[in-house]
């Protein structure tokens, strides 16, 4: 009992909860406290809900609860009361209800009401517990905007991711068509760059060549002068005509490597025309000997010259100055590279579709390796040694008998020496 | 006695006339018709003075400088380059590997023989 005494004590003073305390809490609290009997009447109502609701103390007691209920409400809210008073069911709030409530100056708001009941003295009562949801549909109602907007703004910049993968694809595209433009033009530039180094590489060449070429002959000529000026007396005749003859050698060098430069200068800038003109098979044979023994003498070397035809008397239709041209590199090669006393043949052969002219020799011949170099410009054999020469003669050759459709081989089986075969077509 | 000139040179004209140039203005000309020869000839009669052409096919001028030039017996031997290349590289390189003179074709008389000797003035003085 002592123990009773006491807890009761202690509850009896600060802790534990009497009426006058309930009905504190009751007019206290911050959310809106109804309570109602089993016809609807408003039994109970604490200061919130009045203030909630903008009624003075009392005024609504005895009420039915439909008076704080917009007016389409009413007949559906009295079915549903009597239908809740016959199974009454704790209702919790926010259960999903768009529920409104009525002020007394007819201002409505909407309301989350939570329902429970208790009985007493077998008397059903329903307490129902009312929060103003104004701020909170404001909120909802915001943020659905918001949700609206956002969803709008979600789908602008689905739009424009869109529009931003398009302009990106495109603009791919278009970089790798100019990567694709630009790789060809760099490849242009190289190319060109190439052209250009070749050139000066060729330039180089010639400029050294050439200058080597010119120097020899004049060299001869220059201290053939100046021997000839030493002989003054008549007994040095034999010398003197040695030297002019040394001299003449050499100014004639000096013509064909002339006659080279400027047909490699006029090829080069397309300047070549071919005319053909008739000639009479017999007087072309005639010509060719004429030029072939004045070849083999200027060489000085003894060779001894072999001269085939089977031409009839026929007409052929040749340019004679390419000709003329090409019989004189292919001659004087042939004297050039090969020993004293040797054999140079010259052969001529017509047929239904052209002439065939061949030109050998007994000489060093043409390394393998070099063969398929013979035809560039400078090129010249690995086998060649002191004997002078531009490396242009086969060159020009080959291009003035492509310039008259014809074709000129060398043909390697027949060792040693070299044999060059020309095929011209005639009409 | 007179001083005694080997020539190398593989061009035969020229060989020639600087042979009988030489010869008539009171020279004793020994000559080569290429690098080898002219090395061996070099060694076996010790001349006064070389006169060698540059672009030779076997054993081209520079080369032959620089055989002598290791050699006791032939280093001090004058020698002059008589050549076409003309270029200012290939004068620099062969003066030096040690050449006395350095002579572009075409040459005169007068340029040969005081080139001539220029050097024999310089290596006997």
């Amino acid at each position: 009992m002592h123990a009773d005494h006491k807890s009761q004590t202690q509850h009896s003073g600060n802790t534990r909860i009497n009426s006058r305390q309930f009905e504190a809490l009751f007019n206290n609290v911050i959310i809106g406290i109804l309570i109602t009997n089993q016809h609807g009447e408003i039994i109970g109502i604490n200061k919130f809900a009045e203030i909630q609701f903008g009624y003075v103390q009392n005024e609504l007691i005895g009420e039915k609860i439909e008076k704080l209920i917009p007016h389409r409400f009413h007949n559906k809210h009295v079915e549903d009361r009597a239908h809740f008073y016959k199974s009454p069911k704790t209702r919790m709030m926010g259960a999903g209800l768009n529920l409104f409530a009525l002020r007394k100056d007819g201002i409505e708001f909407p309301a989350e009401i939570s329902l429970s009941n208790y009985e007493l003295d077998g008397e059903t009562y329903v307490i129902a517990l009312i929060v103003d949801a104004t701020a909170r549909k404001q909120n909802e109602l915001q943020l659905l905007e918001k949700n609206s907007e956002l969803e709008k703004a979600t789908g602008e910049i689905r739009q424009l991711n869109e529009d931003l993968e398009k302009k990106v694809t495109m603009r791919t595209e278009m970089l790798k068509e100019t990567l694709t433009a630009l790789e060809q033009s760099q490849q242009e530039l190289k190319d060109l760059y190439e052209k250009e180094r070749e050139l000066n590489h060729l330039k180089s060449r010639f400029v050294s060549m050439a200058s080597h070429e010119f120097r020899t002959p004049l060299s001869t000529i220059l201290s053939s002068v100046d021997l000839i000026k030493r002989y003054t007396s008549s007994e040095d005749t034999d010398k003197r005509e040695k030297h002019i003859e040394k001299i003449q050698n050499a100014v004639r060098n000096l013509g064909y490597i002339l006659d080279d430069f400027l047909s490699l200068g006029k090829l080069e800038e397309g300047l070549v025309e071919v005319a053909r003109e008739t000639i009479d098979a017999q007087d072309m044979i005639a010509e060719t000997e004429t030029l072939a023994q004045e070849i083999i003498q200027s060489f000085r070397k003894a060779h001894q010259l072999e001269f085939h035809h089977s031409l009839q008397n026929t007409s052929l239709a040749l340019d004679r100055k390419l000709l003329r041209n090409i019989l004189t590199n292919l001659v004087s090669n042939a004297a050039k590279y090969s020993p004293e006393k040797s054999m140079i043949k010259i052969h001529f052969h017509r047929n239904a579709q052209g002439l065939t002219i061949t030109v050998s020799d007994d000489g060093i011949g043409i390394p393998e390796k070099d063969q398929e170099h013979l035809f560039e410009r400078f090129f010249r054999a690995g086998n060649v040694g002191n004997i002078q020469g531009t490396g242009l003669g086969l060159y020009i050759v080959k291009r003035y008998i492509e310039l008259m459709g014809g074709n000129i081989s060398l043909k390697t089986q027949l060792k040693p020496g070299t044999t060059f075969e020309i095929f011209l077509p005639q009409p | 006695m007179p001083k005694k000139i080997l020539i190398i040179e593989d061009n035969n004209d020229i060989r020639e006339n600087v042979e009988e140039l030489l010869s008539l203005t009171g020279f004793e000309v020994i000559t080569a018709s290429n690098g080898t020869n002219g090395i061996e000839i070099a060694m076996l009669e010790k001349p006064d003075i070389i006169v060698c052409d540059v672009s030779m096919s076997d054993v081209d001028g520079y080369e032959v400088l620089k055989h002598l030039k290791k050699n006791e017996q032939s280093k001090s031997i004058p020698f002059i380059f008589l050549t076409a290349r003309s270029e200012k590289k290939d004068i620099q390189y062969g003066l030096s590997l040690g050449a006395s003179g350095y002579l572009v074709k075409p040459f005169s008389e007068k340029e040969l023989i005081s080139a001539i000797n220029n050097s024999l003035l310089k290596t006997s003085g």
